[in-house]
């Protein structure tokens, strides 16, 4: 027993004391970050994905065309230097670096970008679907077989560094749209050589043989691939021969961990550096211990929408009763999480097309009870059926239960009788808000994909559409001249008074936009919060 | 011994086609399919039938059994809806981290509960007796999640001196040719990377071994002190065999039989995933697995997952009864 037991405690002494080395090891040279995410990405082919986790570490690796100044939705270069619309917005021509090489060594230019849009534009089968293809999806519409219609049309290599898009409307919205993680520029090269598009199996049971998106995603950004365990760390080295500042960060490590106490408990034993999504009673907590807590704005509306197929929400007087009736201060202040904001509008105020004049409706029951009377309807008129869910939470709706009590205390303060309609939130809520389903009133809203008004208000209030269930030519026209707009100006105006329109009319009740929080070590500065998950980690730096 | 072990694989497969009929059945009860969790909340319909189409979900029920069931006499367990990885690579990278973490968790449960469960009984109704029946019985009524998140807390957060989560340090460069860490570090004559691996291994295991190792200590206790009164250790004693002879060829070989069958077991539980402690540590094994693949209702993964360790177990269970075999010759006659 005796040298057993001397064993185990020179053993557990010398684990301890490996641990001390590492730890200081770790923030003496500073040059690693380890950030603990909430899942394994899904794969690394930037216009293959859905998930944030992926998306997140493709942006690392893969670049644009254009992309958002950080924390902002400004758009600016980035791949293209310039960029010039012609007149009716339907051409865009872009000028592009020439000094760019991709991670495997080959040359960036006219070619590769048209490689790629025509890559994506020709995607076949479940390629297309939109758990694979979001962005090609929302931004262009449709495919090269044409089932559904495309914004692109083609893209024309004009010089070396040159390109021009043709597209099949007008549309501004394209050039932010370029943004976003899903146009990220891989090398032509890898792609083949890796089988990016080899989707293999059976139709019933897709299979991706290639290796680009899980082994060898070469794209033109400030890290490159290094390796990827899957489940246990993915991790990303430095791009010495980057075109832009090199990153501070010699090595950028990925490791998912999905329990949000777990992820910050690994925070504060220094198993990691930064965490994304801190729980809300976490970030004074953490701040207190000394971390940062930075925020990121909320680029995302909840809102209470009302089904105008379903009276009494047919009569606009009765949905802005609706409106004025619920006390959404004292909602949004008491059982929000820090970070969100009370919205008067669907369009996020980080967007410049943002109103500053539209109707407001502060909580006024008395104004609420007026508009009744002056809609004519009484007694049995005035039940409603408020549909709502309690066992999801989602970034724009964080506390459904808690929202659907307080409105519903709300709206029979002014008369309504409210008839309640739990669904659970997956299949039968999603459902029944897509179909018209779910009696009238119900809980939901959006998370923005990129930063352009048309991503609120076009998506929504564009065309009929079954979640609100509305006919208004002249809303339709004025959403689809605004998008098409090339005045920037001139566009946040027409957008501006579209907002107008909307909250006029009140399809839905905005209630929120809520943000969310990222810890990190003391030890680093420079990570800027984007709206739009725009995130270069190379801004990062020991302090 | 070989017609044995064929019998009982014989035995094996009836149950695995039983359970492989609830199991496909019982996925396709859940309220919600793959394509609302895989395509998120704003997806059209259109979307949701092309995803539907893709994975065969609109199909008739028994068309979808009757594929599954020809795939999986190919070893085709398809791929996952969620990573589009075939899910028998998805099990391969994850079952060596839940064997590694059982296998620790064990060797800790018998290392300490053997020789406790020995000394209790060799002390019976004295102090270390009832300090080892106290310890078990708190061993056995801590839930081990909780135990996992009190580790963590006292010597990850607070002092700092192992590490809260994962397997290894998260810029680690070793090589992994087994999947098996310690392993690895041992193979690849990686020092650091071995003595890396243990310190992540610790805690988990700790938390893993206290309900198994509370068990064991009660079960050598009781089956020694039984033992104890047979009429062939009386034999022995009077025989004037030495104390190592006699504990090792007399007490412990007839006294750990039972022992031997809860090893089994909880090792079966064990690896047929340990969700919390996985979850607490963020341990990449099968039970975190199984828990995600769950909630984005992965029927492939969820199938595939669930009869893989239905297997496992019936496996490591026909060892225990083969480790009979082989601890006690009287067994075999019977056969």
């Amino acid at each position: 027993m005796r040298p057993n037991a001397l064993l185990a405690i020179a053993l557990i002494s010398g684990l301890l004391a490996a641990g001390c080395a590492t730890d200081d090891d770790g923030s003496a040279d500073g040059a690693n970050l380890v950030v603990g995410t909430v899942s394994d990405p899904v794969a690394l082919d930037p216009a293959q994905v859905l998930d944030q986790e992926s998306n997140r570490v493709a942006t690392q690796i893969f670049e644009s065309l254009v992309t958002m100044k950080p924390g902002t939705g400004e758009v600016v270069a980035n791949l293209a230097t310039s960029w010039t619309a012609s007149e009716a917005a339907d051409e865009w021509t872009f000028e592009l670096r020439d000094d760019v090489e991709f991670h495997d060594g080959t040359t960036f230019d006219a070619e590769a970008v048209c490689f790629n849009f025509d890559r994506w534009y020709h995607f076949e089968g479940i390629q297309q679907s939109e758990g694979l293809a979001l962005f090609w999806n929302a931004v262009m519409g449709g495919f090269a077989d044409g089932r559904s219609p495309s914004l692109y049309e083609s893209c024309e290599v004009v010089g070396d560094h040159e390109v021009t898009f043709h597209l099949t409307r007008p549309s501004v919205s394209f050039l932010a749209a370029l943004a976003v993680s899903g146009f990220g520029i891989a090398s032509p090269t890898a792609l083949e050589k890796y089988g990016a598009d080899d989707v293999g199996g059976s139709e019933e049971a897709p299979v991706f043989n290639g290796t680009f998106a899980t082994e060898h995603p070469v794209g033109t950004g400030p890290f490159v691939f290094d390796s990827w365990e899957r489940n246990s760390r993915l991790q990303l080295v430095a791009n010495e021969d980057y075109w832009g500042d090199p990153p501070a960060i010699e090595r950028l490590v990925f490791v998912p961990i999905a329990n949000a106490a777990a992820r910050r408990q690994a925070l504060e034993a220094g198993d990691i550096d930064m965490y994304d999504l801190v729980d809300p009673e976490d970030v004074d907590v953490l701040r207190s211990q000394g971390f940062q807590l930075l925020e990121r704005p909320g680029f995302n509306v909840g809102w209470l929408a009302m089904d105008q197929r379903v009276p009494p929400f047919d009569n606009e007087k009765i949905r802005q009763a609706v409106a004025y009736a619920l006390n959404r201060e004292e909602l949004v202040g008491a059982k929000y999480p820090p970070g969100a904001e009370l919205a008067d509008q669907f369009i996020p105020p980080s967007l410049s097309a943002h109103a500053d004049d539209v109707p407001q409706y502060p909580y006024d029951p008395e104004r609420a009870e007026q508009l009744i009377a002056e809609s004519g309807l009484s007694g049995a008129d005035l039940t409603i059926t408020f549909a709502y869910f309690s066992d999801a939470s989602r970034a724009h709706t964080p506390v459904p239960q808690a929202a659907f009590e307080a409105f519903r205390r709300d709206l029979e303060a002014v008369g309504f009788k409210v008839e309640p309609n739990q669904l659970p939130f997956s299949p039968d809520y999603v459902a029944a808000a897509f179909s018209g389903g779910t009696g009238g009133m119900y809980l939901l809203g959006r998370n923005g994909d990129f930063a352009d008004p048309a991503n609120f208000l076009n998506q929504y209030f564009g065309k009929f559409n079954e979640e609100f269930g509305f006919e208004d030519q002249e809303l339709f026209d004025l959403l689809a001249r605004a998008e098409g707009e090339v005045d920037l100006d001139e566009r946040d105006r027409l957008y501006q008074e579209a907002s107008r329109q909307v909250m006029e009319m009140v399809p839905a009740v905005p209630i929120a936009h809520v943000g969310t929080f990222l810890a990190m070590s003391p030890d680093f500065e420079g990570y800027v919060p984007s709206p739009v998950y725009v995130e270069p980690f190379s801004l990062v730096r020991t302090k | 011994m070989l017609r044995l072990v064929g019998q009982r694989l014989a035995q094996t497969a009836p149950i695995l086609f039983a359970l492989s009929l609830a199991v496909f059945a019982w996925v396709r009860a859940l309220p919600g399919g793959p394509a609302n969790a895989l395509l998120g909340e704003h997806a059209s319909p259109e979307a949701i039938a092309e995803v539907n189409a893709a994975y065969a979900l609109d199909e008739p029920i028994w068309t979808q059994y009757w594929r599954f069931v020809v795939k999986l006499v190919q070893l085709d367990l398809g791929s996952s809806i969620r990573t589009r990885q075939p899910v028998m690579d998805e099990i391969a990278s994850r079952f060596p981290a839940t064997v590694e973490l059982t296998v620790a968790g064990l060797l800790i449960a018998v290392v300490v509960g053997v020789p406790l469960g020995t000394l209790a009984a060799k002390y019976h109704g004295r102090w270390p007796d009832r300090l080892s029946v106290v310890g078990s019985l708190l061993g056995i009524s801590i839930p081990v999640f909780f135990l996992a998140l009190l580790l963590k807390y006292v010597f990850a957060v607070e002092l700092g001196w192992l590490p809260a989560s994962g397997r290894l340090e998260p810029t680690s460069q070793a090589a992994h040719p087994t999947g098996f860490y310690v392993l690895d570090g041992i193979l690849t004559r990686d020092g650091a990377a071995v003595v890396d691996a243990l310190r992540h291994l610790l805690l988990p295991a700790l938390a893993l071994a206290s309900v198994p190792l509370a068990i064991i200590s009660r079960v050598t206790r009781a089956s020694l002190l039984q033992v104890q009164t047979e009429s062939y250790i009386r034999t022995a004693t009077a025989k004037g065999l030495g104390p190592l002879r006699f504990n090792v060829h007399h007490l412990l070989r007839n006294g750990l039989l039972p022992v031997i069958t809860i090893v089994g077991l909880q090792g079966g539980i064990l690896l047929s995933g340990a969700v919390l402690t996985e979850t607490v540590f963020s341990w990449g094994g099968m039970g975190s697995w199984m828990l995600t693949s769950i909630q984005y209702r992965d029927f492939p993964a969820m199938q595939a997952g669930i009869l893989f360790l239905a297997l496992i177990f019936v496996l490591v269970n026909m060892l225990v009864d083969l480790t009979y075999l082989v601890i006690d010759p009287r067994l075999k006659r019977a056969e």
